[in-house]
């Protein structure tokens, strides 16, 4: 099967200085994937190096399509959903506003309304909260709402950097099955980025380490979650 | 009292124009958050290409759109060309850059059409009504076409996907950036939407203070002033922000001439307004620096 995404090579930077050394993945569709690794090692630069957010070096192609060096927007009208570090609320906009907005490349605009209901689904607080404020909503719902915006775009990927960060472990939880659910019935496949590395091999079915901005090993979660050097030196658990 | 009614009126009238001008500055300021001190010259530039529309033999009903779409495009082309290499300068630089724009629409105003003062007729028929003599028809005419200007962006931006993208933009460009958003071209669309309003402005205030190169500048203060008293954050504030300034420049006038009518000593009269005028803005900044109406950020930390 052809890989949904693909990146070898790849180096990223922030100003002088190198964030990513080496790295290459591949994800296969319908996958989740997650990429694990202490403080640093460069997970969240990786995965604004797919959305064009770093300047990088080396390759990356979705659906055999390079995107390396185009511009953010143009990526994510590729159909790649960016669930971003800290959430990236609109937070003086609603939160119908919120989705509404996630959905204004799309020209489908009925199979934007099957998703909004959609979201709606697995996420029924945010219908009860649609005219709230966004900035208002709690961490654990402007999480969801971040996740609900990602799939407004009708995406066939979706990069999510720490969803579980800040929020209490039921929440993190619920969160957690969702994605699972999200996966399973819409297809979406999924690049997750944790901190939690158990409960991110919970979920995902392939994992990557990275150490200082490189892949140091790769393979099925159970793999990873079974090969106690790496988890001791790694993921410390 | 009839004078006063009368005071209040045309304060209303010179209001509108501020308001108009408030709005054009905060168009830009929540997009790119600069104060365009070219705004002025900008909308004084948009009302000679009136006169010249109306010089050619057009209607004023049709020269207005058109120049206004004109100024919409002269708006985003300044900001597409000349600002975009900019978005990473020190805010002193682009305060540079405005200031050389006021410079450059100045000099070519006065290049193209002289310095001589020249007259645009009001568009407004000229009848007569119950207050006829507190309000004249252009009076009348700017303050309803502020309002229907003001309710048309609102609606704009709270109905349309185009106006929520925008606001988004405005709001969280990193964010809107993952939602597809072309950021950019958000921020030239701001600049196109203030030139426009700033147009309607021009040729609104031409008729009643007459056209020359330099008929904005005090305008533009009493607009940047309005802009700040309502909060400069927020349309709706500035548009109030510029009525207030315009009915209270008068009234002080007023109550100064009152004064001196009683008690024989000269403190304050027409001479003062825009003093008075800037010494309210000082004071409302001080007690409340957010404006009025204006949106005071919070951060969590």
């Amino acid at each position: 099967m052809a890989a949904l995404l693909e990146a070898s090579g790849l180096k990223a930077y922030y100003g002088q200085t190198q964030a990513l050394h080496d790295v290459s993945f591949s994800l296969e569709p319908g996958g989740i994937t997650t990429l694990l690794g202490a403080n640093g090692a460069g997970k969240t630069t990786t995965l604004r190096s797919i959305c064009g957010m770093v300047r990088t070096e080396g390759t990356i192609k979705l659906d055999g399509q390079a995107i390396s060096g185009r511009a953010t927007e143009d990526i994510i009208r590729l159909g790649v959903g960016h669930v971003p570090e800290g959430r990236g609320t609109f937070t003086n906009l609603s939160v119908g506003e919120n989705l509404r907005v996630a959905a204004y490349t799309r020209k489908d605009k009925a199979a934007a309304e099957r998703d909004l209901a959609m979201v709606f689904e697995y996420f029924p607080i945010l219908k009860a909260r649609i005219a709230q404020q966004a900035g208002t909503l709690s961490g654990g719902e402007q999480q969801m709402l971040a996740i609900s915006r990602a799939l407004m775009l009708g995406p066939r990927l979706v990069l999510l950097d720490e969803p579980s960060f800040g929020l209490a472990p039921l929440i993190v939880q619920e969160i957690f099955r969702i994605m699972r659910r999200i996966n399973d019935e819409a297809k979406v496949s999924m690049l997750l980025v944790e901190q939690n590395a158990a409960l991110a091999l919970e979920l995902a079915d392939h994992a990557y380490v990275l150490e200082t901005g490189r892949v140091v090993m790769s393979g099925k979660s159970a793999d990873v979650k079974n090969n106690e050097a790496i988890r001791k030196s790694y993921l410390g658990y | 009292m009839e004078q006063l009614i009368q005071q209040v009126a045309s304060g209303l009238a010179n209001g509108a124009i501020y308001a108009c001008l408030a709005l054009a500055l905060v168009m830009i300021f929540v997009s790119t958050d600069h104060i365009n001190f070219a705004q002025g010259e900008l909308a004084m530039f948009s009302a000679y290409l009136v006169w010249q529309a109306l010089a050619w033999g057009f209607n004023f009903w049709v020269a207005l759109p058109v120049v206004a779409l004109l100024s919409f495009l002269i708006g985003v082309s300044i900001e597409r060309v000349i600002l975009r290499p900019l978005h990473h300068a020190p805010v002193l630089s682009v305060v540079v850059v405005f200031i050389g724009l006021l410079a450059i629409f100045h000099s070519l105003a006065g290049a193209i059409w002289g310095h001589t003062i020249k007259a645009i007729p009001s568009p407004f028929p000229n009848f007569t009504f119950v207050g006829s003599g507190y309000i004249g028809p252009h009076q009348i005419g700017m303050i309803v076409v502020t309002v229907l200007l003001l309710v048309a962006l609102f609606a704009f931006f709270r109905f349309t996907p185009l106006g929520l993208a925008m606001r988004a933009a405005a709001q969280n460009p990193a964010s809107a950036r993952l939602a597809g958003i072309r950021v950019d071209w958000m921020l030239a669309l701001g600049w196109g939407l203030a030139a426009a309003i700033g147009a309607v402005a021009g040729s609104l205030v031409a008729p009643a203070v007459y056209l020359e190169p330099n008929m904005m500048a005090s305008i533009l203060l009493y607009g940047f002033a309005g802009a700040l008293v309502g909060g400069i954050s927020s349309p709706g504030g500035a548009v109030a922000g510029g009525f207030i300034v315009g009915v209270l420049e008068n009234l002080i006038a007023y109550l100064g001439n009152l004064f001196e009518k009683i008690t024989g000593v000269y403190i304050i009269g027409n001479g003062e307004k825009l003093t008075v005028a800037l010494i309210i803005v000082i004071t409302v900044l001080t007690l409340k620096p957010s404006g009025l109406f204006g949106r005071v950020s919070v951060k969590r930390v």
